[in-house]
């Protein structure tokens, strides 16, 4: 083997790698990974706080509703509560001539 | 060079940590020994394999599978020596390497492991890294193109000018022990 392929076979020598840098490399994850999420956790828990304030604090206190959708909610109301039977039954007994 | 199976760095890409432990132990050598060539440091090797492998961790999902794992993981660590390099300016003025520390024998000769150092000290990082990359792990000049930017043939110029150097050398340290 001449100088110059020593060279070579000395270049590709190099110290043994540390055997500790995985795990470093993965708690530096895990770290970041944990800092993320409760960074995402805030920024959530802020986006709620600020639509609920929002939301109570434009509570449509003064909002007038219009008479035809009064009416249908009152229906849908009535019928839920089954309210509107007993006009039912006078309906269906006209109807069929009782 | 060499390249771990699909099937595995399929995995890796998908975040399962099983496989990205066999990625970091397929990979890893390849780049502790260019990232410690490059530095001269064992210290700040380590540093720098640290860091390159946090970026591989963090940029798995955005890997694209036509270019190859390994030039991809060269290109995260050479650029992390270069950054490096750039916040110390002792990497640019080659220094790293302590050329005073370098003692000859009794022939007049430096010792191989000293010799390789000496060499490496009057080379800036990139010219390390085309050492490294080319003569030992055995990357082609595209795919040195596509982790440093050079042009191949610029590359291939600049390889042959360095080895030139380096053969010159050895008659230089020949002609030392002869003069002896």
């Amino acid at each position: 083997m001449n100088s110059e392929e020593r060279f070579y076979e000395e270049l590709s020598r190099v110290p043994e790698m540390p055997s500790d840098i995985y795990e470093k490399v993965m708690s530096n994850v895990s770290r970041r990974s944990s800092a993320r999420n409760t960074l995402l956790a805030l920024a959530a828990s802020l986006i709620l706080a600020v639509g609920y304030f929002n939301i109570t604090k434009d509570k449509p206190e003064n909002v007038v509703i219009q008479p035809v959708i009064a009416d249908e909610l009152q229906s849908i109301s009535d019928y839920l509560n089954g309210d509107d039977l007993e006009q039912e039954f006078d309906t269906y007994a006209l109807i069929s001539g009782f | 060079m060499e390249e771990l199976d699909k099937i595995t760095i399929h995995k890796a890409v998908k975040g399962e940590k099983a496989a990205f432990k066999a990625l970091y132990d397929f990979y890893s050598p390849f780049v502790w020994r260019v990232v410690m060539r490059m530095t001269g440091d064992r210290n700040i090797a380590a540093e720098l394999l640290q860091e390159t492998f946090i970026n591989v961790h963090r940029s798995l999902g955005k890997f694209k599978s036509e270019s190859a794992v390994s030039t991809w993981i060269y290109r995260i660590a050479y650029n992390a020596v270069l950054n490096y390099a750039n916040k110390q300016t002792r990497f640019r003025s080659h220094q790293l390497y302590d050329d005073n520390k370098f003692v000859r024998n009794e022939t007049g000769g430096y010792e191989m492991k000293d010799l390789v150092e000496k060499v490496l000290s009057q080379l800036s990082v990139e010219e390390r890294f085309l050492l490294v990359a080319r003569e030992i792990d055995g990357l082609t000049f595209e795919e040195i193109e596509s982790v440093t930017g050079s042009s191949a043939g610029a590359l291939r110029t600049r390889l042959h000018r360095l080895k030139e150097n380096i053969r010159n050398r050895f008659r230089d340290e020949s002609g030392i022990r002869e003069a002896l």
